[in-house]
């Protein structure tokens, strides 16, 4: 996944492979700009070409190569099979219409329903994101509403059909914490009830925790590590991966043991030679400076992956072993 | 309530205004050498005595001013001195509405003209129609029009005769002008459609229409034509301003008996009354106009408050 711009071309997301099966909880942690969006609106075909290009890969539904549709199978696939939870509430939804009429517009096409029938599930699937008098508030504008209950709104619309997949990127960074859990809990729901596979894209290591079954870190657009969530907390084998969570509060640490990762976020169109991490890494030895680390696959149910030239099963957080 | 409110600013400021612009106009136009009766012809004593007298004219000027303004108030602009058998409000009844239907007209060619080519410039960008759209609307507004006018008349008078080639009263004879009339509008509205639309385009909300499946029709025609649609909204207004001027100039060219020629005929001759009737009537109808623009632009983007 590649741009094409005036200063030279971003490869924005390179060599990130993942799986997802029905009712599974994948989540993308990484840092500003590693290119989790991206990979995410590529998914969905979203990326404009130009300046976008997606210079090689694969995305595979149910059997179909998406990459391959054309503009007729990709109506049929978005919105009703893979829905997408956008990060900007503020932008994202069309200022000129009403929230009614952005919602009803998506069940009208994909489930068949007439007017009265969309507006009438439109209302409750507000009452079922936490809007409160949606009879009422549903003919506003956006900017009539919060930007928690704008990202309310959007959620409202991509579970509206139920989808197979709901990519969810940063969904409750807006919202504050009673209503974040509210959030998780209606799509934790949604996935028992329809068996509906989550991509939760976050910054929180805190809600990863508590949502996701499996976990890929992404750095400079490349998959660092893919685990078990249960595995990545309890050994982290990427010395990035290992860096979020020394940075992330938990409840079993004082805000002193908080150590933020040293250096800037790369430069995509000028990375480091050899592994991307390495200005920033505390385990980097002469070969990382040189080598890009292949993407290790370990034996396991589900196999976890990492890249890293050095073997850091032993540590955590502290030194190399 | 909102609307009606400032519907009535609206109307209590037309009225400030057609007031200040009759006070300005009055003094200006005795201030101006000759009068109306400095014609070709040198009336005797007798006969100008009576003429001023019929018009008022042997008052003293606050006098006549007073008069003016209070017929005004009553929508009665006088006799005309020029077209002597006539009222100004005669001649106005007659002429508005053949000027009207022109710039009505050209204004529908120029938004529907417009807009179609605008939108497809910014869908298929960097094509064959975007270049000749664009080249097109340049050359639409770069040429006066009464040059494309006298273009169009060789060509669609003189060598297909498909089109008479002046006159008024058949449908025939009020394409051409109104083409005319609307093209350099329909340049100015293409331009600012396409600019508009491929804004709009990059908009996060038009990812999220595409995320949810629409077809590139409806999200081009559905989310993003409304926000392209507000330059050209606000646009209206100047080019309202520019249709009534520009029609002026058509009207004289195709023969057509609409306000256009008393205008300037009365500006010339000093026919007092007439051309302020005119003045006064074109006052009205811009900000009329002008009124609906906003109210439009209110309605169509709902963040927008009417003040
Ligand atoms: N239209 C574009 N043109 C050029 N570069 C782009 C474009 N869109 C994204 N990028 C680049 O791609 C990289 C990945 O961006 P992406 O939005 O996926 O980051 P992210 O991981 O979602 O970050 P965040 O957590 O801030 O949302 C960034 O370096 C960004 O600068
Ligand atoms: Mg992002």
């Amino acid at each position: 996944m590649e741009f094409h711009t005036d200063s030279g071309v971003v490869r924005a997301v390179n060599r990130v492979s993942f799986d997802l099966s029905p009712g599974e909880t994948l989540g993308i942690v990484g840092e500003s700009g590693s290119g989790k969006s991206v990979t995410n609106l590529a998914v969905l075909g979203l990326i404009a070409q130009p300046p976008g290009k997606i210079a090689g890969g694969s995305v595979q539904y149910d059997g179909q190569e998406l990459l391959e549709l054309d503009q007729r199978q990709w109506q049929q696939i978005r919105g009703k099979k893979i829905a997408m939870i956008f990060q900007d509430p503020m932008t994202a939804l069309n200022p000129f219409l009403t929230v009614e009429e952005q919602l009803i517009e998506v069940t009208m096409l994909h489930l068949g329903l007439g007017r009265t029938e969309a507006s009438q599930h439109a209302v409750q699937l507000l009452q079922k994101v936490g809007i409160p008098a949606a009879e009422k508030r549903i003919r506003d504008y956006p900017h009539q509403f919060s930007g928690g209950m704008r990202q309310r709104v959007m959620i409202a619309m991509a579970i509206s059909c139920q989808p197979d997949i709901l990519i969810a990127d940063e969904p409750t960074t807006a919202l504050d914490v009673t209503i974040q859990a509210q959030i998780l809990e209606l799509m934790k729901s949604m996935q028992e009830e329809f068996g509906t596979a989550i991509i939760f894209i976050t910054h929180d290591l805190g809600v990863v925790a508590s949502t996701c079954d499996r976990v890929m870190v992404m750095y400079a657009g490349q998959k660092v590590e893919q685990a078990t969530t249960r595995e990545l907390f309890n050994q982290p084998r990427h010395p990035y991966t290992i860096g979020l969570l020394n940075s992330a509060p938990r409840w079993d640490q004082s805000d002193e043991q908080l150590q933020a990762i040293d250096g800037q976020p790369p430069d995509l169109l000028n990375l480091p030679a050899g592994c991307s991490f390495h200005p920033r890494c505390q385990f980097v030895q002469d070969e990382c400076l040189q080598e890009i680390p292949p993407l290790v696959t370990l034996n396991g149910d589900p196999p976890r992956q990492h890249a890293c030239l050095r073997d850091l099963s032993t540590c955590k957080g502290g030194e190399p072993g | 309530m909102q609307v009606l409110m400032f519907l009535l600013k609206r109307f209590g400021w037309m009225i400030v205004t057609v007031w200040i612009v009759f006070t300005i106009s009055f003094f200006l136009m005795r201030h101006i050498p000759g009068g109306p009766l400095n014609g070709e012809r040198v009336l005797s004593e007798a006969v100008r005595a009576r003429l001023e007298a019929r018009y008022n004219l042997d008052a003293p000027l606050s006098e006549q001013y007073f008069t003016h303004l209070w017929n005004t108030m009553r929508l009665d602009f006088g006799p005309s001195f020029k077209l002597q058998d006539y009222t100004v409000n005669e001649v106005l009844a007659q002429g508005l509405p053949v000027s009207a239907a022109l710039g009505i007209l050209g204004m529908v060619f120029a938004i529907s003209i417009g807009m179609t080519s605008g939108v497809i410039s910014a869908v298929r960008r960097n094509s064959v129609y975007d270049y000749s759209f664009m080249l097109l609307a340049t050359l639409g507004i770069a040429i006066p029009n009464f040059v494309l006018a006298a273009m169009l008349i060789v060509i669609f008078v003189f060598n297909l005769q498909m089109f008479p080639a002046a006159g008024w009263g058949d449908l025939n004879q009020i394409i051409l002008p109104a083409f005319c009339l609307g093209a350099p509008f329909a340049g100015y509205i293409a331009r600012l459609t396409r600019t508009g639309m491929l804004e709009v385009l990059g908009n996060d909300y038009i990812r999220t229409a595409y995320a949810k499946g629409l077809s590139p029709r409806t999200v081009v025609l559905k989310h993003g034509l409304r926000g392209a649609l507000l330059p050209v909204v606000s646009y209206l207004g100047p080019a309202i301003a520019g249709i009534l001027t520009g029609s002026l100039v058509l009207e004289r060219i195709f023969v057509i008996p609409g306000m256009g020629s008393h205008f300037i005929e009365a500006a010339i001759q000093r026919d007092y009354t007439l051309a302020m009737g005119a003045l006064l009537t074109y006052t009205v109808l811009l900000f009329v106009m002008n009124t609906m623009v906003d109210l439009a632009y209110s309605i169509i983007d709902p963040r927008v408050k009417l003040e």
